[in-house]
């Protein structure tokens, strides 16, 4: 079995880990790290619970090898609070009731984290273009897709602020 | 089982030269399809050469007049750039199209080729805007369309030690239009029932250039002959008959997705669809 040490940064930090060569960047998150914030599911890329962000962008963990985060950045769901505040859209998930058995959660968050930064006022369609990557088998998406709108509401305040 | 052996080349040099050495060595780009097997069948023993550290790869520029794409270059960025955008715009609807958001910000378009897939979203439109792949091994660099890449699901021209450094494409003549249409059971994250891609170049009305590319309804993607004959027709009245003739070079199957009966007849009407969009 080959071993190799990974460098990389974990929401902010950097971490020096060794690493099995057959281990996802989900397994290393979750049983190196202690981040179990990010969820497992059907681990194959299709139902979005493992989603970080990778040097800015979302991905599925569970499909990214861990050696392959080499020299990257990662934000994983521990990673967006500052401190006692939510992120606006934790806020906005809370407040909208956009979640209910919460597996799901982490990950929807992050791909709408995402997708604000690049759409920071989301047409209804981006937003489930957004978020098809995510599956939620709880909400029926509807109160999710409230948590998006409500989201994108409190960053652009913030930021006229 | 179970044994991942992994090397990170940082250039194409050294990349085919351990694709010569390493035994059956795997490449790993996006690693969407490669990753997600591997977890499927068993955690198979693999020798995996990562490129995605190679920047050879992920270009997309002009060369010698036409467009290069390397192989390396992740689907959101096939969907965002300008130029792939303005010349080969069904290439960036396709690639807008496959997965999710995370998977396109992973996924390679090298990758959706080299995986072999007849349902490839992104095999359709290179394959009628008349692209080339370059492949390179050790002993140099060699071309071919990429019609003729295909040789059945899952397998390639690729030969051992050979892979695929990317597109070349030229760009079409004025007045060309291209139509996409992926055709699944949902809009996002599925694969498709039929895909249909044409590039078309009209002349006061009539065809001056036609080229239609079928996916999944065939062992590999299906680019369709005999359409020649259609060049100085009236778009309006022949458009069922190509839509007719595109639909016998189908050779659906009957799988999850759908059945070989509605597969044709999607088919006939996806082609139909793009052919009046096209002179619109």
């Amino acid at each position: 079995m080959q071993h190799k040490e990974l460098r990389f940064k974990v929401n902010g930090q950097e971490q020096q880990v060794f690493v099995r060569t057959n281990w996802s960047l989900a397994q290393v998150l979750r049983d190196k790290l202690g981040l179990l914030g990010t969820k497992i599911g059907c681990g194959e890329g299709e139902c979005g619970a493992c989603t970080v962000l990778m040097n800015g962008k979302s991905v599925t963990s569970c499909l990214v090898m861990a050696v392959q985060a080499e020299g990257a950045e990662i934000v994983t769901i521990e990673g967006l609070a500052n401190g006692d505040t939510l992120h606006p859209v934790q806020e906005a998930f809370v407040e909208a009731g956009a979640i209910q058995c919460g597996y799901c959660t982490p990950g929807m968050v992050l791909s709408t984290v995402a997708l604000l930064e690049k759409h920071p006022k989301p047409t209804e369609e981006e937003i489930r273009e957004g978020l098809t990557g995510n599956l939620c088998r709880c909400t029926g998406y509807q109160k999710i897709f409230e948590a998006v709108r409500l989201a994108a509401e409190k960053i652009a305040r913030g930021a006229g602020r | 089982m179970n044994n991942i052996t992994y090397h990170a080349p940082k250039t194409i040099a050294e990349a085919v030269s351990l694709l010569s050495e390493v035994q059956e060595a795997r490449i790993l780009a996006g690693g969407t399809d490669l990753i997600a097997k591997w977890k499927k069948s068993h955690f198979f023993d693999m020798n995996l050469v990562d490129i995605r550290n190679i920047g050879e790869l992920s270009v997309i520029e002009e060369r010698e007049g036409r467009l290069f794409i390397g192989a390396g270059v992740t689907m959101d960025r096939v969907c965002e750039n300008p130029a792939i955008n303005e010349k080969f715009p069904i290439l960036a609807e396709a690639a807008s199209k496959v997965g999710s958001v995370q998977i396109r910000n992973l996924a390679t378009i090298g990758g959706n080729s080299c995986n072999a897939a007849p349902s490839a979203d992104t095999v359709l439109p290179l394959i009628a805007y008349g692209a080339d792949v370059c492949i390179v091994s050790k002993s140099g660099e060699r071309r071919c369309a990429l019609k003729d890449f295909f040789k059945g699901p899952g397998k390639t021209a690729l030969e051992k030690g050979e892979m695929l450094k990317g597109f070349s494409l030229p760009y079409p003549a004025h007045g060309t239009v291209g139509m996409f249409v992926k055709h699944s059971r949902r809009p996002g994250m599925d694969l498709a029932t039929v895909g249909v891609a044409t590039v078309v170049r009209l002349d006061a009305g009539k065809i001056a250039g036609i080229h239609v590319v079928l996916g999944a309804v065939g062992p590999v993607p299906i680019d369709v002959e005999g359409l020649d004959v259609f060049v100085g027709k009236e778009m309006g009245a022949a458009s069922e008959k190509i839509a007719g003739v595109c639909t016998d070079a189908a050779k659906p199957i009957t799988d999850v997705r759908g059945s070989k009966e509605y597969r044709s007849e999607m088919v006939r009407r996806s082609v139909a669809l793009c052919l009046e969009g096209s002179s619109k």
